[in-house]
This record gives structure tokens, C-alpha cells and sequence, in this order.
């Protein structure tokens, strides 16, 4: 590739191969050269007559005049100026002369100098050595013609090799910068092929996370729909077991309600064995005085039978006047007998009395012994009412927390459902996106195909074919 | 025939019962033998479980047992002496006599025997009857009474230890507790 020091040098390369065909086809032969020679000195000598109107020429139009720095370039311009004419009159087109004409032509493109002006120029250096050329062969015109014929065809033929260096050093110009744009361009589309590829890359990694994602979020949404349901059915539950437990409040109630009415009731049975006690009591005191009374009796009834028997002895001893007395004895005697008999009856019965009354008095201590036992297990059973209406109590307040646990779980499960809702939409969104992106990377992985094989039509080829180039 | 209901019943019955019943009405219809002997009533008492008896007639009178004043070292037959009637009555026990084990119990009476002018008490525990008993019921006293031997008479009622008074003042063993 052409560099910046070697601009031209190709086409410089090739002019000197054809410059023998070239001064033939500008019919330049040994007699043009012969006349320049002549002309040589005139031109030497009046150099500064062609030289200083030309270049205030170049000085009273903007567009050449800006390319002379200062004044101390502008000599050295001229100078150089004078020393190609004199070159020129040298007559000796040469490739060494052929070299420094074409030098020109990359000169004038590397600073700019277009065609047109140059073209200009040497119209205007014509006519200034016209006037030299009529001026010096007044009196042969013919002559005149003929060295100013040589003299055009020498300027054009630098004109020409000139502009040859200069088209090609501009194409070698544009080609440096078609290479560095098509090198660029290659550049970046290395780099975006490569970020083309890191991005089918990111969006096929984005797609398989977002294919996660979108299963987990489905995973989720199933867990959030069994734990909604798990909550309405402890929801369910609580709110089963507060009824319930109002039930049970109830019951406990009517259980104390029954306790209290037991007891009540044994209260009553008590007293009444206590008043059975009393009229127990009454009547063993009064068994007690019917013994006293029988003890009397008895006592009598023994006094008596001793009197009957000591009156039997005083009728033994009265003899027969006693008899009848004896008889009166032996009948009291007798009634005597018969009382005790009947107090031993008497007896018999109190005993039989006693013992039905102690036998009473174990049944209504038996009986009392059971209503305090009785009244105990109520006593128990009322408190144990009482626990269990506490225990209930408590279920019941807990249940109630569960209940309220559970409507608040699932208020927050609905949330959650929502916000799983909007992840499935964003993830979904996300997708596509992704979709979208995937697509523009495959379309850019398009655009960077065509542009290598656009870059590859510019490498191949030297000369920018305006080719019909399309986009695949 | 007139149809009473002993008739009727009779009628009903077989011949054995009727040779039984004629046999039992003879029996009953039959007078029995009247004997003539002599009959005394006595007086039945118990002293340290055992049965005794006396003589009516040998009896001054029955006292329930109060106000004894027992005498120190007497003998268990004849305890101490106690106030009678304005006269110091000597008051004897049967009880170790026929005791075998055992201590009597408290006496609740006191016989007061009469033989010509003396007179001592007999302590009993109860005091069951008067019956007349002929001379008939008799039987003689057992052979292993011991002690209280020379005072018994007999047995009458298959088990009452018949007492002579007499002998109750003249037995030593008894009378003065020798």
C-alpha cells in the first residue's frame, strides 16, 4: 500500500516506462528538443519577464494565491520556477527530466493544487512565452511557430505526465484512505461481529434464564396456589374449631350449671340426714328412758318378788293361818315373774330398737359419708368443668389468632400471586424483548457478513469499483 | 249318725291313725295315781353357776346384799358379817366349794337361814323359785360334790344341790372356814 512518502511513485513507475510511446503519440521527436535548445538562452535571459507577471497572476486570485506561505516561499517558488524553465529549455526530455515533471503532479496533490489551476497556470506561462517566442522570431514567423509548436508540446507533455502523477497519487491518496476506512471498517466489524456474537450469546443465555425463570415462576405460582389453599383450609379449620368451642362454652356451662345443682342437691340430702340424725338421736334418748323405766320396773318387779318370797316364808312360819297368805305369795310371786318377763321383752325389744337405730346411724353416716364423697367428686367435677371450660377458652382464643394468622396469610398469598403475576408478564415481556434483540443480533450478524464481504471486494480489488454492490 | 266334723274327719283317717288315737285317748282319760307324800316347797337359788336349794321353812327371810362389811383375813366361805335386823349376821359363800375356776361374781342376795336360834346369810346370785318338790324327786347327792359334800341332802331337778340347813352350821369347813 502506498504511503504518504511513496504517493505517485507507482504511476510515476509506470509513465517512465511509456514515456518513449508517449513523446511519440505527443509527436515529440529530436527536432522539438533541437528547437528548445535554441531557444535556451532567450529564455534564461528573459526569464524574470515570464516569471514575475505570472506569479502576480497567481498573487491576484485567492485560490492560488493561498498556497504561498510567505514571501521567502514564494522566492523559493519562483526560483524553482526559473530552474524548471530553464530545465525545459534544456531539451532533453529524458527520464530524469520525465522524474521531475512527474514529482510535480504529486506535489500539487499533496498540497492541493487542482488541475484547473495548474491547467491555468501554464495558460497563462503560454502566453507569456508566446509574446517571447513573436518577440525573438519577428522576422520569421514560421520559426515562431514552430518553436512555440515545441514548446507546447514539451509544457503539455508535462501537463500531461504531471496530471498523471497527480490522478494517480490522488487515486493512491483515496485508496490509502479507502485501506485505512476499509481496515477501520473491518476493525469494527470485528468488533461488532464479536459483539454481535457476544450478544447472540447474552440473549441465548437470557433466553435459557428466562426459560428458568419463567419455570420457576410457574413453580412458584403452583407453591403459591397450594399455600393459598392450605391457608383457606386452616382458615376453614380455626373458624370450625371457634364454633365448636362456643359449643363446648356452652355445654362446660350447662355442666357447671348441673355441678352446682348436684351439689345443691346434696346440700339438701345432707340435711335431711342430719335431721334423720336428730330424730335418731331423739329416739335413742327416749330407747334410753324407756331402759331407765324398765330398769325401774325391773327393780320393782324384783323388790316385789323378794317381798313375795320373804312373805312365803312368814306364811311358812305363820303355819296354817299362813296358807291363804302363802297363796297371795305365790301369786305375787308369780306377777312378779310375769313383770320380769315382760320387761325382759321390753328389753329384748329396746335391744332390737338399738340396734336398728345403730344400724341407722351407720346408714346415715354411711349416708353422709357418700354425700361428702358426693359432694367432693362435685366439687372435683365442677372444677374440672371449670379447666376444661378454660382450656376451651384458651383453643378458642388461639383459633381465633390461627383464624386472623390465616385470613392475613392469605391476603399476603393473593399479593404474592399479583406480584408473581407481574414477574410472569415481565419475564414474558422479557422474552420477547429478548426475541426482538435476538432477531436485530441475527440481522446485525447479517449486516457484518455483508460488510466483510464488502471490505473483501475493496481489498481485492485496487481501483474502487463503483460496483453495484447491494447489501445481502 | 250325726255328721259332726270330728266324725267326718275321723272317717277320713286310716285305721293306723285311728288305733293311735284311741290308744293317746285312753291315755289322757286315765286318772293318774294320786300318792300321798309329803311335798316341800323350796326355795331355788344360783351361786357360782351352780343350782341350790332350801327349805321354805328354813328360811327367815331374803335380803338384797348391801352394807357387807368383810372381815380381814377370813376365809373365802365365810367373808365377814354384815347388819341384821339390830344383830351382826355372819355371811358365808357356797362359791369356793364348788368353784373350779374362776372368781365368783358379786352376790346380789343374801339368804338368811334359820336353824333353832342361829342364823347365818347365804350369799346367791339369783334368785329363780319357789317350787314345791316331793319327797319322791330325791336322789342322792353325787360322790364327786367334794367340800360341799356333808352339806347337800340330794339332788332334786336333776341338777339343784338340796341343802340341810343344819349342816351349814355344823360343817367347820363351812361354818367357820377352817
Amino acid at each position: 500500500m502506498a504511503t504518504n512518502d511513496t504517493l505517485g511513485s507507482e504511476v510515476l513507475e509506470e509513465v517512465l516506462e511509456q514515456l518513449e510511446e508517449r513523446k511519440r503519440f505527443f509527436r515529440i521527436d529530436g527536432n522539438d528538443e533541437e528547437r528548445l535548445r535554441a531557444f535556451r538562452d532567450v529564455a534564461v535571459a528573459r526569464s524574470s519577464d515570464v516569471i514575475e507577471p505570472l506569479y502576480e497572476h497567481f498573487l491576484a486570485f485567492g485560490a492560488t494565491r493561498g498556497f504561498f506561505q510567505n514571501d521567502r516561499h514564494l522566492t523559493a517558488v519562483k526560483e524553482t520556477q526559473v530552474e524548471y524553465l530553464k530545465r525545459l529549455f534544456d531539451g532533453r526530455i529524458d527520464n530524469e527530466y520525465a522524474r521531475d515533471r512527474l514529482r510535480v503532479g504529486i506535489t500539487h496533490e499533496r498540497i492541493g493544487l487542482e488541475p484547473a489551476w495548474y491547467i491555468g497556470a501554464y495558460t497563462a506561462y503560454l502566453a507569456l512565452v508566446r509574446n517571447l517566442v513573436d518577440e525573438e522570431y519577428a522576422e520569421d514567423p514560421e520559426r515562431a511557430r514552430e518553436v512555440f509548436q515545441s514548446i507546447l508540446k514539451a509544457v503539455t507533455l508535462d501537463m500531461s505526465m504531471a496530471i498523471d502523477t497527480y490522478i494517480g497519487s490522488m487515486r493512491e491518496r483515496e485508496k490509502q484512505t479507502q485501506d485505512r476506512f476499509v481496515s477501520a471498517l473491518s476493525e469494527y466489524s470485528e468488533t461488532l461481529g464479536g459483539s454481535t456474537a457476544g450478544i447472540l450469546e447474552a440473549t441465548s443465555g437470557q433466553a435459557a434464564a428466562a426459560q428458568e425463570q419463567a419455570s420457576s415462576v410457574s413453580e412458584i405460582t403452583a407453591t403459591l396456589g397450594e399455600l393459598r389453599q392450605t391457608s383457606a383450609q386452616a382458615l376453614e379449620r380455626a373458624e370450625e374449631v371457634v364454633r365448636v368451642s362456643e359449643r363446648s362454652t356452652e355445654t362446660s356451662a350447662e355442666g357447671s350449671a348441673a355441678v352446682e345443682a348436684s351439689i345443691q342437691g346434696m346440700r339438701e340430702v345432707r340435711e335431711q340426714v342430719e335431721a334423720i340424725a336428730d330424730k335418731i338421736l331423739m329416739l335413742s334418748e327416749q330407747s334410753q328412758q324407756i331402759g331407765e323405766i324398765i330398769t325401774s320396773v325391773n327393780e320393782i318387779a324384783e323388790q316385789s318378788k323378794l317381798l313375795a318370797f320373804n312373805a312365803s316364808i312368814e306364811a311358812g312360819r305363820a303355819g296354817e293361818h299362813g296358807k291363804g297368805f302363802a297363796v297371795v305369795a305365790a301369786e305375787m310371786r308369780s306377777l312378779a315373774d310375769q313383770s320380769k318377763e315382760a320387761t325382759g321383752q321390753v328389753r329384748q325389744l329396746l335391744s332390737e330398737i338399738q340396734t336398728a337405730i345403730n344400724q341407722a346411724v351407720l346408714a346415715t353416716e354411711e349416708g353422709t359419708r357418700k354425700v361428702e364423697a358426693g359432694t367432693e367428686l362435685a366439687n372435683r367435677s365442677g372444677s374440672t368443668i371449670h379447666e376444661l371450660a378454660r382450656c376451651i377458652e384458651e383453643a378458642s382464643n388461639a383459633a381465633r389468632l390461627i383464624a386472623n394468622a390465616a385470613r392475613q396469610q392469605a391476603a399476603g398469598v393473593e399479593q404474592a400471586s399479583d406480584g408473581m403475576t407481574q414477574i410472569n408478564d415481565a419475564v414474558n415481556q422479557s422474552a420477547a424483548s429478548m426475541r426482538q434483540i435476538q432477531t436485530s443480533a441475527e440481522s446485525l450478524d447479517g449486516v457484518t457478513r455483508s460488510m466483510r464481504e464488502l471490505i473483501a471486494t475493496f481489498t481485492e480489488s485496487d481501483d474502487a469499483k463503483v460496483a453495484d454492490f447491494r447489501l445481502a | 249318725m250325726s255328721s259332726s266334723p270330728a266324725a267326718t274327719e275321723a272317717a277320713a283317717l286310716g285305721e293306723a291313725e285311728r288305733a293311735l288315737l284311741r290308744r293317746r285317748a285312753r291315755r289322757v282319760a286315765a286318772r293318774p295315781e294320786v300318792r300321798a307324800e309329803t311335798t316341800r316347797e323350796l326355795v331355788l337359788f344360783d351361786r357360782a353357776g351352780t343350782r341350790f336349794a332350801v327349805a321354805l321353812g328354813e328360811l327367815r327371810e331374803i335380803r338384797p346384799f348391801r352394807n357387807f362389811c368383810p372381815l380381814p383375813e377370813a376365809a373365802p366361805t365365810a367373808p365377814g358379817v354384815l347388819y341384821y335386823r339390830g344383830e351382826i349376821l355372819s355371811i358365808h359363800d357356797l362359791a369356793p366349794l364348788v368353784q373350779t375356776a374362776g372368781a365368783p361374781g358379786r352376790p346380789a342376795w343374801v339368804l338368811v337361814v334359820e336353824h333353832g336360834e342361829e342364823r347365818l346369810g347365804l350369799l346367791a346370785d339369783a334368785l329363780q323359785s319357789v317350787e314345791p318338790v316331793g319327797e319322791s324327786e330325791l336322789r342322792p347327792a353325787p360322790l364327786s360334790l367334794g367340800g360341799i359334800a356333808p352339806c347337800v341332802a340330794g339332788v332334786v331337778r336333776e341338777e339343784v344341790l338340796l341343802l340341810r340347813a343344819g349342816a351349814l352350821f355344823r360343817v367347820d369347813t363351812f361354818y367357820r372356814g377352817l
